[in-house]
């Protein structure tokens, strides 16, 4: 059990793979065996990965669950994993959605299920195993590794073009990650200076930190960031995504969208950005532009779509480009909106994969224009399109608004626009934003039920308007109605500001960036509506639409777990926070000391957490007063101010005299460097904000 | 006494000749009635048998030994070549054990000639100067002309020995010519004409060495470059590949081309690498013949119809990536390098061969045919799995996926062409694979996108099953685990290079 218990990543990394062998084992045309047998080892899986979640201290800001062995010794090549606040989510949400994709098999795949879910377990075990890996080399091996059988998911399973589409999957993102393995050798090489040759992520990260690479280190950058701006994919490299999604089974969409290219995302901050801070740094703004021209491109060729699949196959462009976005804020704000949205991404799209499959199954057609009116006749997969559909747009209260919100503030705050602004202001942004996202919604909505004749409006119809109406009213309601609560929520959200910030160019970059993406948010809203007016409300216009099944219950019990974690995330997100921040302050933070790059405005972070759970005004703590006992409480946690761990009762401020008291206490000794660097260089405290 | 010792030392070389020479005589003394006596279990026996003492006797090699006053170096090099042409002959006479069974064509001469051929091919990894040299590639090249036109009824094979033969003596003519350049340069700069890299390698080395003798190394590159069909000199391969029985197709395209590399490395360490002064333009040339073969050869690839056009096309990449660890050896000499371009061949040797063993189960049931249309392969990845799958396996080696042999061994060698600080070329041909995936994918695609009605029959034979086995053991084995070879190579190579 203590091997178990030592190796835990490895079972979920091998175990997918251990089930593919045995599954060639298995006689053909065992059907529901293998099925069966599939979703056993996805579950397991998905059990092995709660269970590594557990075991997760997020409050651990470094790699953890470690395993190292030496696997090449001459090459200085070791198998090494590892799990940190960026990986811990998606690999949850890997092992969480394949047992999905499993169950949304039994209709869609009919020949050769076995071959499939071999591919599909293969695929696994590259995804999971390129998150946890910490050594380039192993790193490569499940990077390349995935890219085989998700060819094979395209390529046999998929539409009329799917040869077309697998070949191009295949080569465009084979050909930038050839580079990468170029630049990964470059770099190993260039670090072997320093004593024996090393492919292990920790050694070349700290060795790197002493070399200079000199204008290598350009291209080594942009080597990394051209194999991860092609997997995302970021804006001009996008042109694949389209063809494989279209092509691709709904299965191999959902893991598609769902997971793979969170390994696009994932790298530039694991790989490109970590190992070279100083170029990155530089090439930020430039990341954050493209960023923002896939997230308005793809929204505006989303909208033209008249084929359901690419249209959410674009909808993917534009909202990785948030994900991009945010890390290239590099704010705390931001990079952890960026990650949780990967999660979110994930959830929501990966079910308007799932849902486009089920009328897809039924009519085998994508087009929009072949439907009309399926709210009648399949009330259910209305319902269950409408929640999915409302928080990919982001809808406040649903998944997908926290991480967009997260990392729209991330990238105002970027480089201290702050200083132009006030608090309030940004809260009042903040709230106007959300709002004309609903109130676009509402409009569709209403233009949508407008357009049919009223006796023709059924009861279910209405349910589902009803619905949509009652949370987007809500949303729309309940800031301003609680203005007084909303910014004092808002206010510690978007931290209180420092003046000292330092400019570096990028602020007036970043304010831009950030508007032009909330113009992002509304045009989801409008492609995402559009295709639901089509879809499912005014007459059916097609004859055969009119005897539609509604959800069947496998596929009720497929979609459910989406909606219950779209819901959960979009209303309690604390976990889910809890889990990436520590890790991404640590990350911005050393991010951007090792970069040159100005220090992040200090009382910025409090705000997640806050976010997490509205706070009551007497919970609500003011950051510069209950800063030392924080420290206390958790040594070398600098700025992370979880307000569940403060006593309860009115907080007594200590005088100033106490901060100077307490940084001689013992405990305080333990601080590490930064801590206390950051104590004593803190900004002047500003009593009676409140 | 010491001619016992040279013996000894070149045991490797004998037992396989002798091997050659007893399965000759079973086809002669076999049969007193019935008229196939050339064909048995027991010759593919002796034959592998041999090969296989050969081979433990290189892996249980120690240290650098000479034999015939240094004719014959048995050192890094000679044992790894040397143990990767005999891998290439043991995987491509049982491939030939189920071919020529099913064709009903002779294995005794057929197992003799392979035998003979790999004679020669260890000689010329373990030549100690160019005169060994040259009758290893002769030995070597003569029995694979015949092995090429062994299907005598054929005249695409007769074609494909006969164009074969010819280049081939052409290419040797120059390279001897080259040899006699070099004989006299050296015999002008250091006072004693002389044919061994060792005094080779003290006249090339203070760059005394007039424009003469550099035109004789070219002239010998040219000629080994022949044999392992590099842009220019790569003409033949495609014709000749696919004219030749199956089998032979395999043994010329691994252990032909793995021979060469060897002799190729001992030549340059020999002129080039102690060259002073002139190394950069030696490195410029080669690498630029590498990237010319790569590119050539992958592009070429991707209109191929015919598999073992293709195969052979792709084949000529691969020299060209190969060449390219030759150039960083050039301009960078570490065993590390060699280490590296042994490796390479080595994982080539398994993944190449297996892919002509599928080529071969499906190629063999029209008699006539000697190629096999890339689209008869339709539909076999849903009829025959397991032989399909092992295809897949090989085309991602060739392809350079990781965990196959085919991917460490690109790292190894783009490895020791970054530290030896060519960049561009490594560049370039990373992208020239890129290509290559898109015609080996193509292979993929057709087995198991196109159409799922699969009219091709399979050859039923335990030696190709086992062949094939060995094959894919060997190509994801050696990927995943490169460790043991590499520690075996750093051992046989240490102190190589002085």
């Amino acid at each position: 059990m203590s091997f178990f218990h030592d190796h835990l990543l490895s079972a979920i990394v091998l175990l997918p793979l251990v089930g593919a062998m045995l599954l060639l084992a298995f006689p053909r045309g065992q059907k529901s065996g293998v099925r069966g047998f599939t979703i056993a080892i996805c579950l397991v899986d998905f059990a092995l990965a709660l269970w590594l979640w557990g075991r997760f201290d997020p409050s651990m800001a470094t790699m953890q669950v470690t395993e190292r062995v030496d696997w090449i010794p001459s090459f200085g090549i070791t198998y090494s994993m590892g799990v940190d606040g960026l990986t811990i989510l998606l690999i949850v949400l890997t092992t969480f959605l394949t047992p999905i994709v499993v169950v949304s098999t039994y209709s869609g795949v009919k020949e050769r299920a076995r071959e499939y879910m071999v591919c599909l377990l293969f695929l696994q075990s590259g995804m999971l195993g390129a998150f946890v890996a910490t050594d380039l080399f192993l790193f490569y091996v499940f990077w390349e590794v995935m890219l085989v059988p998700m060819y094979f998911l395209i390529g046999i399973w998929g539409g009329r073009e799917r040869v077309y589409a697998a070949i191009k999957f295949f080569i465009f993102t084979m050909s930038g990650s050839l580079l990468m393995l170029v630049a990964i050798l470059y770099t190993v090489w260039a670090v072997k200076g320093q004593g024996d040759i090393t492919f292990n992520y920790a050694d070349v990260v700290e060795r790197l930190g002493n070399t200079d690479l000199g204008n290598a280190e350009v291209y080594l950058f942009l080597a990394f960031a051209l194999a991860f701006a092609i997997k995302v994919p970021m804006f001009p490299f996008h042109t694949w995504l389209p063809d494989a999604h279209v092509e691709a089974p709904t299965g191999g969409s959902v893991i598609l969208a769902g997971v793979l290219l969170k390994l696009g995302t994932f790298g530039f901050l694991r790989y490109a950005m970590w190992l070279f801070p100083e170029t990155a740094a530089a090439f930020l703004p430039a990341i954050g532009l493209l960023a923002v021209i896939g997230i308005i491109y793809g929204a505006l060729v989303a909208m033209v779509q008249v084929d359901f699949k690419r249209l959410v196959a674009y909808s993917s462009v534009s909202h990785l480009g948030f994900v991009m976005l945010g890390l290239a804020a590099m704010t705390v704000t931001g990079v952890s909106g960026g990650v949780l949205q990967m999660v979110n991404h994930g959830i929501s799209t990966g079910a308007l994969f799932l849902l486009v499959g089920v009328i897809y199954e039924r009519r085998h057609t994508r087009l929009l224009d072949d439907f009309g009116g399926l709210a009648k006749v399949m009330p259910k997969y209305a319902m269950v399109w409408a929640i999915m559909m409302l928080s990919s747009v982001g809808l406040p209260g649903l998944n997908g608004f926290v991480g967009e919100f997260l990392i729209l503030v991330g990238t105002f705050q970027s480089e201290g626009i702050l200083v132009a602004t006030t608090t309030g202001q940004l809260a009042w942004m903040g709230i106007v934003a959300a709002n004309v996202v609903a109130i676009a919604a509402i409009i569709f909505l209403i233009l949508a039920l407008g357009r049919q004749p009223r006796e023709q409006v059924g009861t279910p119809t209405k349910a589902v308007a009803g619905i949509g109406i009652a949370i987007l009213a809500g949303a729309l309601v309940l800031p301003p109605m609680g203005s007084f609560a909303g910014g004092l929520l808002i206010r510690p959200l978007v931290g209180v500001t420092s003046s000292s910030i330092s400019g570096d160019g990028f602020r007036e970059i970043f304010a831009l960036l950030a508007v032009l993406a909330g113009t992002g948010v509304i045009f989801a809203a409008v492609y995402l509506l559009l295709a639901t007016q089509k879809v499912f409300f005014g007459p059916i216009r097609h004859k055969e639409n009119e005897h539609l099944n509604d959800l069947s219950l496998r596929e009720g019990m497929m979609l459910l777990p989406l909606i219950i974690v779209a819901v959960v995330m979009g209303v309690y997100p604390k976990p889910f926070l809890e889990a990436v921040n520590p890790t991404v302050e640590n990350y911005a933070q050393q991010f951007r000391s090792r970069a040159g790059l100005s220090a992040l405005a200090a009382k910025e972070t409090p705000s997640l957490t806050a976010l997490a759970k509205p706070a009551r005004p007497d919970e609500l703590v003011e950051p510069s007063s209950a800063l030392p006992m924080q420290l206390m409480d958790r040594p070398g946690m600098p700025g992370m101010l979880p307000a569940r761990r403060l006593p309860s009762g009115p907080i007594v401020v200590p005088p100033r005299g106490e901060i100077e008291k307490a940084r001689t206490n013992p405990k305080m000794q333990k601080l590490d460097a930064k801590g206390v660097r950051w104590l004593k260089n803190r900004p002047a405290v500003r009593g009676g904000e409140r | 006494m010491n001619m016992l010792q040279d013996l000894g030392t070149i045991a490797p070389l004998w037992i396989v000749a002798i091997a050659a020479a007893v399965v000759l005589l079973l086809t002669v003394t076999g049969g007193k009635s019935g008229p196939a006596p050339n064909t048995g279990t027991h010759l593919v026996m002796v034959s592998l048998a041999a090969l296989a003492a050969a081979a433990w006797l290189l892996v249980g090699h120690d240290g650098t030994k000479t034999a015939f006053s240094g004719a014959i170096v048995v050192d890094g090099v000679g044992v790894l070549f040397g143990l990767t042409v005999i891998a290439g002959a043991f995987i491509a006479i049982m491939l030939a054990a189920a071919y020529l069974t099913e064709h009903g064509l002779s294995q005794g001469e057929y197992f003799a000639l392979v035998l003979l051929s790999t004679v020669g091919m260890m000689m010329l990894a373990m030549a100690g100067d160019l005169l060994t040299l040259f009758i290893g590639l002769e030995t070597m090249s003569l029995a694979v002309y015949i092995l090429a036109g062994y299907r005598r009824s054929n005249r695409k094979s007769q074609e494909a020995a006969f164009k074969y033969f010819v280049f081939g003596a052409f290419a040797s003519a120059f390279a001897l010519f080259g040899m006699a350049l070099i004989y006299g340069e050296v015999g002008r700069v250091s006072g004693s004409p002389s044919l061994a890299f060792a005094a080779i390698g003290k006249a090339y080395g203070p760059g005394e060495v007039a424009a003469i003798g550099w035109i004789g190394v070219a002239l010998v590159f040219g000629g080994l470059a022949f044999k392992i069909a590099a842009v220019p000199f790569h003409m033949w391969a495609p014709d000749v590949y696919e004219g030749a029985p199956t089998p032979s197709t395999g043994f010329m395209a691994v252990g032909v081309k793995a021979a060469a590399f060897a002799g190729l490395c001992r030549f340059v360490a020999a002129t080039m690498v102690s060259a002073e002064g002139r190394t950069e333009t030696a490195v410029l040339s080669i690498e630029i013949i590498a990237i010319i073969t790569m590119v050539v050869g992958n592009l070429l690839a991707v209109r191929q119809t015919q598999i073992k056009r293709m195969l052979a096309y792709s084949s000529v990449a691969h020299a060209g990536y190969v060449l390219l660890g030759v150039a960083a050896f050039v301009a960078n000499p570490k065993p590390e390098t060699i280490q590296a371009v042994s490796y390479y061949l080595f994982g080539y040797t398994a993944m190449t061969l297996g892919a002509f063993g599928v080529v071969l189960a499906f190629e063999c049931q029209d008699d006539r045919r000697l190629d096999l249309p890339i689209s008869r392969l339709s539909g076999i990845g849903h009829r025959y799995s397991a032989t399909a799958l092992a295809l897949v396996v090989f085309m991602l080696a060739l392809a350079g996926i990781p965990p196959t042999a085919g991917f460490f061994g690109k790292l190894a060698v783009f490895s020791a062409a970054v530290d030896a600080g060519r960049i561009t070329a490594v560049i370039i041909a990373v992208l020239a694979s890129a290509v290559g995936a898109f015609y080996y994918l193509r292979i993929i695609v057709v087995m198991y996108m196109r159409g799922s009605d699969c009219q091709e029959k399979k050859v039923n034979s335990s030696w190709l099953a086992a062949g094939l086995w060995a094959c894919a053991g060997l190509t994801i084995g050696v990927g995943l685990l490169p460790e043991s070879y590499l520690v075996f190579a750093k051992r046989v190579l240490t102190g190589w290079l002085g």
